[in-house]
């Protein structure tokens, strides 16, 4: 086991495209990290960076504080768990864990004694003698977790290797891996772009875009204190709300003011918040979660100066409770980071001047398509953020 | 007319369309079955039967006797013919099959300098015919002094560019690339992952190959022909075609007809064997359940 270092580790493909950028990223010895970010963020590079499948164009990766930028994989010592398993269809589930120990020479008593306590571990021991062919989803995936428990490497590297399982099974093989992880207290790198799978997971989750890294932090961290809009709009489901606010004063109050409503920020927030005092009849960036909004009918004692009149667009009850969009008659925030995480940009051109808010209610509401509702905002828990530099108002 | 008079005659123009292509496919066949019926026909006939009876159907039984003038006339080479051949084939069929394989490997799973060149260049050997290259490769194995072994069959019959062609395509669709990465994670070097992981994939390609090689080396007339010059270095193809001229050219002298067709069916015979014994090989699907 061993500590993993990324410093300013650059990959440029050969046709020229920056995967990863510069990233600085310091793994600590047993620590569970997840690289989460959209599509083409480069955490799945960083990670093949780490197993040495992809060359290092600038920078140096030290695992246990040596530099292994020169050496090969098999020199590395790491396990690397595949989104698509990447089993070998010639052998058997038995043959396939012991590969990697056949190859470094070690006896045979000894492989024998680590593939049957991995393949306990997870459950798999009647399973040895089948070939891949004959296993389901998940079962390839606990043979390919199997493959890489038994070399007890330097640390496990996962790429993805739950998207290709149904929800439940996904669910079910996230436990799995957080108690082998809880077992054997390997450092594990493991990549993602489910922002769930990354909340629930890592002991510390870092947010990639464009091969930049945003913000690494604890889940807690970056969904209260995310550091710009993009780690704001990324972490969290359904996504925050965001709009285009103007904060205005009125007396000793502050306001911030979007379309024809308006909602009162707390003093609090300017003390917690140095730089909010400067933006002052300025525009910035609001953002509310959909699980800060209430109904007013559950929040009886909510400040009048918190409460929005909307009409419900669409309600959809999910037992535990009533998701509910409506609109705001305030522009929208485009900027590059909501057109990354958009995913109907279409969406977001037709509803110029209008932005589309979602909010988690209580499941009695009565909430209902095309009708008029009381939203209260939880004042408390606003989001600043400048509208140029996207950057979190601190 | 009524519906159902349209639809009847659709399902005619059909059944017609159907039984058209069930004949064209029965000219093929027959085209085909012929030459080996009238081999199988003749090889049991005398000398004077071959000439003086109708030479798609049977006359005188007289198989047993041809077979064994076949293996005892002139100190029964042809038996070293058959060897020759069999040795050519084999060597050249698992020779070729092994060294496409690797190549078309390569070529589907590694980036290289001049990959695309070279690949056009093995392109490009696939339209040069063996005529043509007959001269320079007699030249080339006079020099080396090879001329006249059975180094001189083997070693040319070991290149096969469309072998390459083919287990390229194969490869690049049948292994993939993370399959690889998983190998090299594990700690395996590249051969390594080649022997016990790539190349069992790759089996159905490979016994494709090889047999197409075999079959090749083992009807190859040409090349005997210019690079061997000792008649116990024959294979099959040449031994028989001197025989052949011999009893031609011999004036009646030295008929040997009898044996010569016997001779070619039991040359035939093999291959067929071949044929069905890599049968069992061409299954697809050997990947499933590796990967997604």
């Amino acid at each position: 086991m061993a500590n993993i270092s990324f410093e300013n580790v650059t990959k440029r493909f050969a046709d020229g495209t920056v995967a990863v950028d510069s990233l600085t990223l310091e793994i600590n010895d047993g620590e569970f990290i997840v690289l989460v970010g959209p599509s083409g963020s480069g955490k799945s590079t960083a990670l093949r960076m780490a197993a040495g499948l992809e060359d290092i164009t600038h920078g140096i990766i030290r695992v246990g504080g040596s530099v292994v930028n020169d050496l090969t994989p098999k020199e590395r010592d790491m396990a690397m768990v595949f989104q698509n398993y990447a089993l070998y269809p010639n052998m058997s589930v038995y043959g396939n864990m012991e590969f990697g120990l056949k190859l470094r020479k070690m006896p045979k008593q000894e492989r024998k004694a680590r593939v049957t306590a991995a393949a306990k571990m997870l459950g798999i021991g009647e399973l040895l003698e089948r070939r891949p062919a004959a296993l389901s989803g998940g079962q390839r995936q606990r043979v390919a977790m199997g493959r890489a428990i038994v070399r007890e490497p330097q640390a496990f590297l996962m790429d993805e290797p739950l998207s290709n399982l149904d929800a439940k099974l996904r669910v079910q093989m996230r436990t799995e891996i957080a108690r082998v992880h809880q077992q054997l207290q390997t450092t594990t790198m493991f990549v993602t772009h489910d922002q769930t799978e990354a909340m629930t997971m890592g002991d510390r989750v870092a947010v990639m875009r464009q091969g930049a890294l945003e913000q690494v932090d604890t889940p807690e961290e970056l969904y209260k204190r995310p550091v710009n809009l993009f780690v704001g709009g990324f972490i969290g489901s359904p996504a925050m709300n965001m709009v285009l606010a103007r904060l205005v004063a009125e007396g000793d109050k502050l306001f911030a003011q979007f379309g024809s409503q308006r909602i009162a920020v707390p003093r609090e927030h300017l003390s917690q918040r140095k730089q909010l005092a400067s933006y002052k009849d300025k525009e910035v960036i609001l953002g509310i979660r959909p699980e800060d909004l209430e109904d007013a009918e559950f929040a009886p004692r909510a400040d009048p100066d918190a409460l929005l009149d909307v009409e419900v667009a669409l309600a959809e009850p999910m037992g535990a409770e009533l998701v509910t969009y409506f609109e705001i008659d305030a522009p929208p925030v485009i900027t590059k980071d909501t057109r990354d995480l958009s995913t109907d940009l279409d969406e977001l051109d037709a509803n110029k001047g209008k932005s589309l808010f979602t909010a988690r209610i209580d499941s009695q509401s009565s909430a209902r398509d095309g009708k008029p509702l009381k939203v209260v905002f939880d004042v408390t828990r606003l989001y600043f953020f400048d509208p140029q530099t996207e950057a979190a108002i601190r | 007319m009524t519906a159902l008079t349209f639809l009847e005659q659709g399902f005619t123009r059909r059944n017609r369309r159907r039984s058209f292509a069930t004949l064209f496919l029965l000219l093929f066949l027959i085209y085909f079955l012929l030459p080996l019926f009238w081999l199988i026909v003749s090889s049991t006939k005398s000398d004077p039967q071959l000439f003086s009876t109708f030479g798609l159907w049977f006359a005188h039984f007289n198989l047993v006797q041809n077979l064994r003038e076949v293996f005892t006339y002139d100190g029964g080479i042809y038996l070293t013919w058959l060897g020759n051949t069999a040795l050519y084939a084999i060597s050249a069929g698992v020779g070729a099959a092994l060294f496409a394989t690797m190549a078309g490997y390569a070529f589907a799973k590694y980036r290289f300098r001049g990959r695309g060149v070279l690949f056009a260049v093995v392109l490009g050997s696939i339209m040069i015919p063996q005529t043509a290259l007959v001269i320079p490769l007699y030249l080339l194995l006079s020099k080396v002094g090879i001329i006249n072994t059975p180094f001189a069959v083997i070693l040319p019959s070991l290149i096969s560019p469309v072998g390459v062609f083919l287990m390229r395509v194969y490869a690049e669709r049948a292994v993939p690339d993370a399959l690889l990465d998983a190998a090299r994670v594990d700690g395996a070097g590249e051969f390594r992952i080649f022997r016990s992981v790539s190349f069992r994939i790759l089996v159905p390609g490979f016994a494709t190959v090889l047999l197409l090689s075999f079959v090749a080396t083992w009807n190859n007339y040409f090349l005997p022909l210019v690079v061997l010059s000792t008649p116990k270095y024959y294979p099959l193809t040449v031994g028989l075609a001197q025989w052949n001229s011999s009893s031609s050219a011999g004036g009646g002298a030295n008929v040997l007809f009898s044996i010569v067709v016997a001779g070619s069916l039991v040359a035939v015979i093999p291959v067929a064997i071949a044929f069905l014994l890599l049968q069992r090989y061409w299954q697809g699907g050997l990947t499933a359940g590796g990967v997604k």
